[in-house]
Formats: C-alpha cells, structure tokens, sequence
C-alpha cells in the first residue's frame, strides 16, 4: 500500500479520507432502504392515487424547533375529481375524514404499512371515523381512491 | 455552490431527477427505488448525525421517505430535492428526539447531536491506513464538527447554503470550521502517529 498521504496529507487527500470512512463505516442499513423502497407499494391496487393537496404540519415544518407541536394534523388529498379531507389526532389515533363526493355505499379501509387495517362505511355526508394507531398508514376509498403513505 | 473535490458528477441530472419524480407519481416502481437510491445517502448522513439509537434511525430514515412519497406530487423543484430530504430527515429525527424525551433545545446552534461510537470497530470495515486514522480522529472532534463533515461528504453534495439550513451552522462558517477541522485532523495523535513512524523508520 502506498502510504505517502500518510505524511502530508493534503485537504484533498483528506477529504477522500473522510468520504471513505463515513460511507465504510455508516452504511445505510439494507433493511431500512427496503421500507424506503415499500413506500411505493402499489401491488395490484385498482385505485386512482391521490395527491397531497393540503397539510397543515408542512406550513409549521421549518419552525417546528420553536413551537409547540400541534396533536392534530389536517391533511388534504385530490385525484381532481375526489377530495378526501383527513384530521388526525396523534394522541388517541383518531382519523375523521370526509370524502367528496362520497356516499353509504362506499367502503374505508385505513392500511396500516405493516399489514393491519381498519374498515369502515361513509355516512351519508361522505364522513367516517376510523381509531388506528400505527405510524405509517394509507387511506383507500375503495374502488376509487387511495392515498400515499402517511406518516402520521 | 461549494462542492468538495472528491465529488464526482455520477448523479442525476435535473431532467433525470424530474423524469424520476414524474414516473414514481405514475406509479413506476424502478423509478421510485432509483430515487432512494440516489437520495438515501444524504438521509443517513443528516439522520446518523442525531443522537439517536440505531433502531431509531431506521424509523426515521424510513418516514423521510413515506414523507417524500406523500408529498412526491407537491415537489416543484426536483433538483432541489437533496436538500429537501436534508431538511425533511433533520426534522423527523428532531421529532424523534422529543418523542424520545431527549433534551431539544430552543437554539438551532445546539441540536441533539451524536458523537461517533468509542467502541466501534472502524478498522475490518476501511482498508487504508489513512481512513482508518482520519476515523480515529474524527471521534474527537465535537458532535457538531463530526456531523458536519459528515454532510460534506454527502452524495449528491449538499450546498452551503443547505448544510447552514440542516445543522444550523451559519453559512460564512462552514468553511473555516471545515479548514480547522481538516487541521486538527492534520495534527491529530492519530495521524501523527504515522508520520512519526515513517520518521523512525527512516531515521
């Protein structure tokens, strides 16, 4: 091995070091690039995905260090043609939603990321109300719509 | 834009990283992938910079990313998107902090910061002798030293401007603390103990 650097090193020489030993030593773990990788799960779904339209912890996110933060997040999904409003309650893993235009004849199912899920109906104004209380979820009005991961 | 020497341009363009964005939302799983791919090492860097155990860190390199999903749709700049994972993995670690009852601070210059493991076994996994002392020495810099080097080595490089926004470190400093730094590690026992062993042996 050639051990000149060793001697005098250069910042150069330095900076090739560093770059060497954190990535040598701190290598992403396999198993969590694999969750990163779920993230995009879609399987075989038959839902139209929705896109985040509103979230009220994005507006906060930069001073969240300086406030208190909020238990409840306000997200808003959209194909364009369906709207799904969510309020998610941190502390008791309350999910209340309402979904336009919806009707009693559509089904919820909140999916949990490691397999679980909650199933309920909308009432006749397109609400529902759903208790999970796991982390990473997606919301499928099904048949129609489903969600993207949330992180809750 | 600072970038370090070492950088080589390997990564995406921004028509690339937008094509990307563009077939991820049209649900193109290679496409999603090769965005964690390209995107995961500066998440870990920002991530294992945090005094969080490493159980932790998995959690919350996984929600940087269903954040990233979530939100891959309201992305309106995809060749900022380095930087907006920085941003998004130091806040989720910051969350996990408080969900962890660690101490967070009001102040930006004092984040729970991690030091690098005492106990680690640095030299089965680096195969140079420089590496393996730079590492020594890195250890005994502070917290806040050894993460932000670490963010200057990330690939794709992260901007100054982006590195000040992450750790708190007011751009103007970044780089005469990143040239002390480069000298302590110069002058440390560590790599002094080679340049004195290569004396005796010649002497």
């Amino acid at each position: 091995m050639n051990t000149s650097p060793l001697h005098h090193p250069s910042d150069a020489d330095l900076d090739e070091a560093l770059a060497r030993s954190f990535d040598a030593a701190e290598p992403v773990p396999d198993d969590a690039v694999a969750l990163a990788y779920a993230a995009a799960t879609f399987d075989d779904l038959i839902e139209e995905l929705a896109a985040l339209a509103f979230d009220s912890s994005a507006s906060d996110a930069l001073v969240a260090m300086r406030t208190h933060q909020s238990d409840t997040r306000m997200l808003s999904f959209s194909t364009g043609d369906v709207t799904i409003d969510l309020e998610i309650r941190h502390h008791d893993g309350v999910i209340v939603g309402e979904v336009s235009p919806g009707s009693v004849d559509d089904e919820v199912v909140a999916e949990a990321i490691d397999g679980g899920s909650v199933t309920a109906r909308l009432d006749e104004h397109g609400r529902f109300r759903i208790v999970i209380h796991d982390r990473v979820l997606r919301l499928r009005i099904v048949g129609k719509v489903v969600t993207p991961w949330i992180t809750a | 834009m600072h970038r370090l020497p070492h950088v080589t341009s390997t990564w995406p363009a921004a028509g690339e990283m937008a094509t990307l964005v563009e077939r991820a939302l049209d649900r193109d799983q290679a496409a999603w992938r090769r965005l964690v791919d390209i995107l995961k090492g500066v998440a870990w860097k920002v991530i294992y910079s945090f005094d969080l155990p490493e159980e932790d860190r998995k959690d919350v390199f996984a929600s940087t990313f269903f954040r990233l999903h979530e939100r891959l749709a309201t992305i309106r700049e995809p060749v900022k998107l380095p930087g907006w994972i920085a941003t998004t993995a130091r806040n989720e670690a910051l969350t996990t902090c408080r969900a962890r009852q660690r101490v967070v601070p009001m102040d930006d210059h004092d984040l729970p910061l991690g030091s690098i493991a005492s106990d680690e076994l640095d030299e089965a996994m680096l195969d140079d002798e420089l590496s393996v002392a730079v590492r020594g020495a890195v250890r005994e810099l502070s917290p806040q030293h050894q993460a932000l080097l670490r963010l200057l080595t990330a690939e794709p490089p992260l901007s100054y401007d982006e590195i000040s926004a992450t750790l708190g470190i007011p751009r103007g400093s970044i780089g005469p603390i990143r040239q002390r730094c480069l000298e302590r590690l110069r002058n440390s026992p560590q790599l002094a103990a080679f340049r004195d062993g290569g004396n005796r042996a010649t002497s």
